[in-house]
């Protein structure tokens, strides 16, 4: 059992069958951000493609969809997406793993699930906005960093201090939408997915 | 009647050197030096074909992140004070950081932008199968890049039927995180079915996953490569390299 | 000679759903067209990727029995029902679609060339051969996923509901495709259009909740499931009159039409 949940095989997860399905999860995750835009959400909601795979999937097909994501919204919008790919391989990894865990089968786990990820991306994330853009982040909690910055605290604390306060929220909101998306599926199609005891 | 003709492409590897000259420098030139590397990248970005695709998405993203770094480094560097505007005071090593920083990302994000605005996504994934790249990578992006046009093209369909049924963005906002699910739950299972299909298509029409191009005929796209183009461009990097090499010693 | 044998064939997408194929007993014989015909749900698209090969073992199935193949060499070549996922977005060109399973094949460039070339033209749609597959309509996009699968020059042709997209004039012209290719390649098609049943088939397997109920040819499987054979003006008006319809003639009669609505009707009742 621990080594099925903690089973990274490569081989198995990327196939001419998971690929489609990789695709289709990095394009979720920038129309997603594009839907919470098109209905004035405050919201980016940037792993929701990545997050969904994984689950479906499994953890490398999580982390292979993240990555494209941020490739392909390199290429659509601002190649400076590409830097933070590292983030996007940690959120398919974790994904993957505690949907194998059973995180998705109720809403309280999905969002203790999420809370826990937003946690690991402000890790990841820090030195790379620190080093990369010098502390400023893409999205809108700027004036957090500035206020960090202000009482004393270095350019990557500063910025792993905003991810906490802002990252969590934004991931455990994915791992709900996610959850609630889950719920959707009907189950013919479910059950031709490798996850499908995931959901 | 389609000829071979029409699937030659030429690729200039001219355009990978400059990108990886221009990362190299970002990284190893000192600040004074890194200047120069963008003025003249600049230069070439804007003397190129597409140039809009290369700087749409530095002047909309990477411009005002740049000015915040310099406006949150500035004021917050523990440093010397350096220019003074009103009641706040910008300090040197802030703006140096700033300056060191921006340059550095405005060379990435210009370099990248550079390459992909002179090279079709078709060329590439030809050229890097070529060369042996794994094919599912390659697909993956390919098919990424397809699938964001045609659920953008779903996304607007969903929307219009939506509104016609009453979603007003005007409500507040939990009202309107209820009015996600609407527009993402169809388009995502659509998709996702279709997905699940275009598997079972991708096995029909033969494609294995764990065989490379070269074990099988070459696809009927012929790359041809500029060989002058690769030469300037290796020269190029071997002298970026050399100054890079060099700065340390001086 | 048989070209594909089914032998006590059961799949269920999982233990506990219906399965979708029930002990399928059935030889296809080479060259001869199969119409799999039954209503929505009856398992004709499973019994199209079991054809095919394409069953994948998800990861839930169940599967018994086999579908084999007395020469190992034999290739499929599939329509799939949602053809808009056939198309695999992975060229920018029409012609390059097209070429994609020939190029997986390790066909020589030039056999390629020739192929595509002339499989876009008897399906009159050269002029699409250098647009972008994004861009095309519904029926476009059919015709292209129709011409790639006859582009493999494949021993055996399964389609599933090939028509469902199409205009009448191009529903029409894949008949008389479907037509000139019957004798030369075998056929499997998953289909209820009376004309194009009546055009190309051979014989008729009825699919009904995953079981065959009937096989044979035109008349003994629509007499067997209660279907009579009128002759009437329009189809329309056959569906609508054919309960009332007393008198039958021969399934020989020249343009004849079948009011099959009431065999469907009980094929979808059959347990």
């Amino acid at each position: 059992m621990r080594h099925t949940i903690f089973e990274i095989n490569f081989e198995k997860e990327i196939t001419s069958s998971t690929i489609p399905l990789i695709a289709f999860g990095a394009a979720l995750n920038i129309v997603v951000g594009q839907t919470a835009q098109l209905i004035k959400l405050p919201l980016y909601l940037d792993s929701v493609g990545t997050i969904l795979i994984a689950c479906l999937v499994g953890p490398v097909a999580g982390m292979i969809t993240g990555a494209f994501a941020n490739l392909t919204l390199g290429f659509f919008f601002n190649y400076a997406f590409i830097f933070f790919i590292p983030v996007t391989l940690v959120i398919g990894l974790y994904s993957g793993i505690v949907a194998r865990l059973g995180a998705f089968k109720k809403w309280y786990t999905t969002l203790l699930a999420g809370v826990v990820q937003g946690l690991l991306a402000a890790l990841t994330s820090a030195p790379i906005a620190a080093f990369m853009f010098g502390g400023v982040t893409m999205g809108g909690t700027d004036f957090l960093v500035l206020y960090f910055r202000a009482i004393g605290k270095s350019v990557v604390e500063s910025v792993f201090l905003q991810g906490l306060a802002a990252d969590p929220v934004d991931k455990s909101l994915s791992f709900l939408v996610v959850y609630i998306l889950l719920s959707r599926i009907p189950r013919p199609i479910l059950l031709r997915l490798p996850g499908y005891g995931n959901a | 009647m389609v000829t071979p003709e029409e699937f030659k492409k030429t690729y200039n590897p001219l355009y990978q050197y400059v990108a990886f000259s221009a990362i190299a420098a970002a990284f190893f030139f000192r600040i004074e030096a890194q200047g120069i590397i963008l003025f003249l990248l600049l230069l070439v970005a804007t003397l190129s074909k597409n140039r809009h695709r290369i700087f749409r998405g530095f002047l909309k993203f990477v411009l005002p992140l740049i000015l915040i770094g310099y406006i949150i480094n500035g004021l917050f560097f523990v440093g010397s004070p350096a220019v003074i505007i009103g009641h706040l005071t910008f300090k040197k090593e802030g703006l140096i950081f700033a300056t060191r920083v921006g340059l550095r990302l405005t060379i990435l994000v210009i370099s990248i932008g550079y390459f992909f605005a002179n090279v079709d996504n078709d060329t590439i994934s030809e050229y890097l199968i070529g060369k042996g790249a794994d094919r599912r990578f390659v697909y993956v992006y390919i098919l990424s890049v397809a699938m964001v046009q045609l659920l953008r093209d779903k996304l607007r369909r969903i929307y219009i039927a939506q509104s016609a049924r009453g979603l007003d963005t005007t409500r507040n906002i939990f009202v309107r995180i209820k009015y996600l699910f609407p527009l993402l739950v169809p388009l995502s299972l659509t998709y996702l079915a279709e997905s699940l299909d275009r598997g079972i298509a991708l096995k029909a029409a033969g494609f294995m996953a764990d065989k490379k191009r070269n074990e099988m005929a070459s696809s009927i796209s012929e790359i041809v490569i500029n060989n002058r183009g690769r030469t300037i461009g290796i020269i190029l990097f071997l002298i970026t390299l050399a100054i890079a090499f060099a700065q340390m010693f001086v | 000679m048989n070209i594909l044998i089914f032998e006590q064939y059961s799949y269920s997408y999982a233990p506990d759903l219906q399965a979708a194929l029930k002990d399928i007993n059935l030889e296809i014989k080479k060259d001869e067209c199969t119409v799999i015909l039954g209503p929505s749900g009856a398992g004709k698209t499973t019994f199209c990727l079991a054809a095919a090969g394409l069953l994948t073992s998800y990861p839930a199935s169940v599967s018994s029995g086999t579908v084999k193949k007395p020469v190992p060499t034999i290739r499929t070549a599939l329509v799939m029902q949602n053809f808009y996922s056939q198309i695999t977005y992975l060229r920018n060109t029409v012609f390059e679609e097209v070429a994609f399973p020939l190029e997986n094949m390790g066909l020589p460039r030039p056999e390629i060339f020739k192929r595509v070339n002339d499989v876009l033209s008897q399906m009159k749609i050269q002029h699409l051969a250098m647009r972008n597959p994004l861009e095309l309509s519904g029926g476009e996009k059919q015709k292209i996923v129709i011409a790639t699968a006859l582009a493999q020059k494949p021993d055996v042709l399964i389609l599933d509901e090939p028509l469902s997209q199409l205009d009448p004039e191009s529903t029409s012209y894949l008949s008389d495709i479907l037509h000139q290719l019957k004798g030369s390649i075998t056929i499997i098609i998953a289909e209820n259009d009376p004309y194009l049943i009546l055009k190309i088939a051979d014989k008729i397997a009825a699919l009904s909740n995953g079981e065959i109920v009937s096989y044979g040819d035109v008349s003994t499987v629509f007499n067997s499931v209660g279907g009579k054979l009128v002759e009437l003006p329009a189809w329309s008006i056959c569906a609508r009159e054919y309960e009332t319809a007393e008198d039958g003639l021969s399934s020989s009669s020249p343009g004849y039409i079948l009011g099959y609505k009431a065999a469907l009707k009980k094929l979808g009742g059959q347990k």
